[in-house]
C-alpha cells in the first residue's frame, strides 16, 4: 500500500514537473526566443563607433604665451591625455534615429592637485567618465525634410562663430531637388557652451541665452557650392535691465572646384551691441575672413591660406574686436589653435591676421606628412610701453607626420615652433623674444 | 465487383511502376547531363574570371596571380581534374555559363535577382560592401578642433546627405543599378575601366569612384601615398554576398562546389590567400 501511495504521490508529483518541463522546454523558450528576437532587431539597428586618442605633449619655452608664464629659465612641460569618444545610433525606423556620444576623458601629469574623489572615478586633471555630450533624436519624414530635437552639435562654417554642443532643435528644409538647402535652429545654451559676453561678471552666466541661427546652401553647379547664414545672439540679464547683449552675424562661404584647382572663402559681418563692463554698453562692428586657395595632386597637396579677424589683439571689449559665441577654428599648431597643447587662443580672435603655406604630401608607403608656415601679424601697430609701434607678432613653423599601422590604428606626432617678434613682446609687454616649442606624439584607434 | 478492383488495383501498381521507371531514366539523365560528370571526363575544369580584379585576379610579371587563381587550383585539386582559366568580362559572366563556354565562373560575382533567372549561385565565400573612393575635400567638415564633431562621414549612404557629387561607374558593373536607386539626386559619369573611374576622381569630374569594398581597399592599400587627399566609404551592414556561378538547375555541381566552399572557409584557407596578396 505504502508503495502505491507513494507510487502514485511520485506519479502526482511527475506529472506536476512533467507539466513544469513542459512549460519550461516549449513555452519559455518560446518567450525567451521572441525576446531575443527583439533584442536582435534592435542589434541590428544599432551603431557603435568612436575612437580612442592618446597624446604625450611636451613644450618648453621662456617666453609667455597663452597660460604659460614667463620664466627666465627654460621652463618644460610634459603631460598627457586620453580621450575615449563613443558614438551610439539606434535607428527606430525608416524617419527616426537616435543619436547619442558620450567621452571619458582625462589628463596625466598637467596638474596634480585634483583628488580622485573629485573625479567621478578618473584619475588626472579635468578628468571625467562618460561625459554625455549628445542625445538626441532626429526625424526625417521625408528626404527634403529632417528634423532633431535634443541635445546636439551646432556648427557653422569654419567654426568661426560656433562650434559647441548645446540643447536645442534643428529644421532642415531642401527644396528645388536639392538645389537649395535651407536650415533654421535655436540652441538654448547650457554650461560651459556661453561665454560671459562682457557682463563683467567674474563667472559665466547661463540665464535667458538663446542662439538662432539661420541659412542655406546653393548649389549653382556641381562644383560651385555657396552658404549664407545669419546667427543672432539675445543675453538678457535676470539682474540688470533692459538686456544686455544683441549681437549678430551675417556669414557667407564661398567653396570652387575646378579639376585639380580648389578655393575656399568665408566671410563674417558682426554687429550689435554687447556689455563693457558692469555699466558700460558697447557697440560691436567687426569682421572675419578666412581664405584657402589650392592644388591637390594624387599625393600632394599644397595651399595658400590666410586668416584674420578685424578688432585689437588684446582686447576683445574694443569696438572692432570680433566677438564669437563659442568658437574653435585653429590656423597653426601654437599661436592660434583648437587642437590641445599650448596656445596664445583657442579659437577667439581679433585684431590679428596670419597667412601662410601648407603642403601635404606622402613619404612612403603609410607615411604622410604635412608642413605649414604661418606669418603673424596685428591688423593695427600695437604701442609698447615706450611708444614704439610694430604689428610683427611672429612666425611659425609646423610638422606633422603621419603613420597608419593598420587600417584603424594610427601613430601620429608633430613639432612646432613659434618665433615671436617685436609686436608679440609689445603685446605680452616682455623683452623676451625666445623661441616657443610643442612636440606631440600619439595615438588613434578608431572603431 | 472483386475481380473489378482486383483489375484496378493492378493497373494502378503499373501505373506506379511506369512512373517510376520514367523518373529513374530522367534522373539519370539529368546526373549524366550534370556538368561535374563532364568535367570529371574531360579531366579538366574550365573556369571564368575576370581579365582584372585585384586582389581576386590580376597579372604580374606576365603571371595571373590572385586569390581566385588559387582558389580555381585548389578547386581542381578537389576534383581530381585540371583548369582552363576563361578570362571573361563582368557582362559575359552569364551568358558565358549558359552557352557552355565555362563549366563555373569564379569572377568575384555578386549574388543578385536578375542573375538569379539565369544562373545558380554556391554559396557564399566572400562578403564586401558597395564603396566609394572620395576626394575628402568634397566631403564637408565634420570635426573643429579636438574634441567637437558633427555625425562624421562614415559610409557611401552619408553622401546622400551631399545635394552636389558626382559618381564615376564603371560600365556593366553591379553599381549603375545601385546608383539609378539609391542616390537618384546625384550626377553619374560612365567610365570603362577601373584605371578611367580613378583618373576621374583625381581630374575633378568625379567626386567618387564607387566599386566593391575589396577593390578599393586593395587598390588604395597599394597606393598608401593617396590616403592625404582621398579615403574609402564602405556600406555598412549592407553586404553583398561573392558566390560561384554554376549552370542553373545543376544540383550535383552545385553539391560538390558548396562542399568544397565550406570547407575551405572551415579551414581558413580564404583567409590565408587574402594575407598572401
Amino acid at each position: 500500500m505504502i508503495y502505491i501511495k507513494n507510487n502514485s504521490v511520485f506519479s502526482a508529483a511527475h506529472n506536476k514537473l512533467a507539466v513544469l518541463l513542459f512549460l519550461f522546454f516549449f513555452i519559455v523558450p518560446l518567450n525567451a526566443y521572441e525576446n531575443q528576437a527583439e533584442i536582435d532587431e534592435n542589434l541590428k539597428n544599432l551603431s557603435l563607433s568612436g575612437f580612442l586618442r592618446t597624446r604625450i605633449w611636451h613644450f618648453q619655452s621662456k617666453t609667455a604665451i597663452g597660460d604659460f608664464p614667463a620664466t627666465s629659465e627654460q621652463k618644460k612641460v610634459t603631460y598627457q591625455d586620453l580621450f575615449f569618444r563613443n558614438r551610439l545610433s539606434l535607428k527606430v525606423n525608416e524617419s527616426t534615429e537616435i543619436h547619442s556620444v558620450f567621452d571619458i576623458f582625462t589628463v596625466f601629469g598637467l596638474d596634480s592637485s585634483d583628488s580622485v574623489e573629485t573625479m567621478g572615478g578618473s584619475i588626472g586633471k579635468a578628468g571625467f567618465n562618460l561625459k554625455t555630450r549628445n542625445v538626441y533624436f532626429l526625424l526625417k519624414p521625408n528626404s527634403n525634410f529632417e528634423t532633431k530635437i535634443g541635445l546636439m552639435p551646432f556648427s557653422l562654417p569654419g567654426g568661426h562663430i560656433i562650434a559647441t554642443d548645446g540643447a536645442g532643435i534643428r529644421f532642415r528644409y531642401d527644396f528645388f531637388k536639392g538645389l537649395l538647402r535651407t536650415y533654421f535652429s535655436w540652441m538654448k545654451a547650457y554650461d560651459n557652451s556661453k561665454e560671459d559676453l562682457g557682463k563683467g561678471f567674474g563667472g559665466n552666466n547661463y540665464n535667458d541665452n538663446d542662439i538662432y541661427i539661420a541659412g542655406g546652401k546653393i548649389k549653382v553647379s556641381e562644383d560651385i557650392k555657396t552658404e549664407f547664414y545669419y546667427t543672432y545672439e539675445k543675453d538678457m540679464d535676470s539682474l540688470k535691465e533692459p538686456d544686455t547683449g544683441r549681437l549678430h552675424w551675417a556669414g557667407i562661404r564661398q567653396e570652387i572646384f575646378s579639376g585639380k584647382l580648389f578655393a575656399d572663402f568665408n566671410l563674417i559681418y558682426n554687429w550689435g551691441r554687447t556689455n563693457k563692463n558692469a555699466s558700460e554698453n558697447m557697440f560691436v562692428n567687426a569682421g572675419l575672413w578666412d581664405i584657402l586657395l589650392g592644388l591637390q595632386l594624387k599625393s600632394v597637396e599644397i595651399s595658400l591660406l590666410q586668416k584674420g579677424a578685424t578688432g585689437s589683439p588684446n582686447d576683445l571689449k574694443a569696438e572692432k574686436s570680433f566677438q564669437s559665441i563659442r568658437p574653435s577654428h585653429g590656423f597653426s599648431f601654437i599661436f592660434i589653435d583648437n587642437n590641445g597643447g599650448i596656445s596664445f587662443s583657442g579659437g577667439a580672435m581679433h585684431g590679428i591676421y596670419g597667412q601662410g603655406l601648407n603642403i601635404k604630401f606622402s613619404i612612403i608607403s603609410g607615411l604622410s606628412a604635412e608642413l605649414k608656415y604661418v606669418h603673424y601679424r596685428t591688423i593695427r601697430k600695437v604701442i609698447s610701453f615706450d611708444a614704439q609701434k610694430d604689428s610683427y607678432l611672429g612666425d611659425e613653423a609646423n610638422f606633422y607626420v603621419k603613420y597608419e599601422l593598420y587600417e584603424n590604428t594610427k601613430l601620429f606626432s608633430s613639432l612646432a615652433v613659434f618665433l615671436p617678434q617685436k609686436a608679440y613682446t609689445f603685446y605680452s609687454q616682455s623683452a623676451n623674444k625666445r623661441p616657443v616649442y610643442e612636440f606631440l606624439l600619439g595615438g588613434r584607434v578608431d572603431y | 465487383m472483386k475481380n473489378i478492383n482486383k483489375k484496378y488495383r493492378s493497373r494502378k501498381l503499373y501505373g506506379l511502376w511506369l512512373l517510376f521507371i520514367l523518373a529513374t531514366f530522367a534522373l539519370d539523365g539529368q546526373i549524366k547531363e550534370s556538368r561535374y560528370f563532364q568535367i570529371l571526363k574531360n579531366q579538366k575544369i574550365r573556369i571564368g574570371m575576370s581579365v582584372d580584379y585585384p586582389p581576386l585576379k590580376f597579372e604580374k610579371e606576365g603571371k595571373n596571380i590572385g586569390i581566385e587563381i588559387d582558389m580555381a587550383s585548389s578547386l581542381a585539386e578537389f576534383l581530381g581534374v585540371n583548369t582552363e582559366i576563361v578570362p571573361l568580362s563582368v557582362k559575359e559572366y552569364t551568358s558565358a555559363i549558359e552557352t557552355n563556354k565555362v563549366d563555373v565562373i569564379l569572377g568575384g560575382m555578386s549574388r543578385n535577382l536578375e542573375r538569379g533567372k539565369k544562373i545558380w549561385f554556391s554559396e557564399p565565400y566572400l562578403s564586401i560592401t558597395p564603396a566609394v573612393f572620395v576626394n575628402k575635400r568634397r566631403l564637408p567638415k565634420t570635426k573643429f578642433g579636438e574634441e567637437f564633431e558633427e555625425i562624421p562621414y562614415k559610409t557611401i549612404w552619408d553622401i546622400k546627405k551631399l545635394a552636389a557629387f558626382t559618381f564615376a561607374v564603371k560600365e556593366g558593373s553591379a553599381y549603375q543599378s545601385l546608383i539609378r536607386s539609391e542616390f537618384d539626386k546625384h550626377k553619374v559619369i560612365v567610365v570603362n575601366s577601373n584605371k578611367e573611374g580613378f583618373e576621374a576622381v583625381f581630374s575633378g569630374s568625379a567626386h567618387g569612384f564607387i566599386h566593391d569594398s575589396l577593390f578599393l581597399e586593395y587598390t588604395i592599400k597599394k597606393n598608401s601615398q593617396w590616403k592625404n587627399g582621398y579615403a574609402i566609404l564602405k556600406g555598412g551592414k549592407r553586404t553583398e554576398k561573392i558566390c560561384a556561378g554554376i549552370p542553373f538547375g545543376d544540383t550535383i555541381l552545385k553539391n560538390q562546389i558548396d562542399l568544397w566552399i565550406n570547407e575551405i572557409i572551415r579551414k581558413k584557407e580564404i583567409d590565408k590567400w587574402f594575407l598572401k596578396y
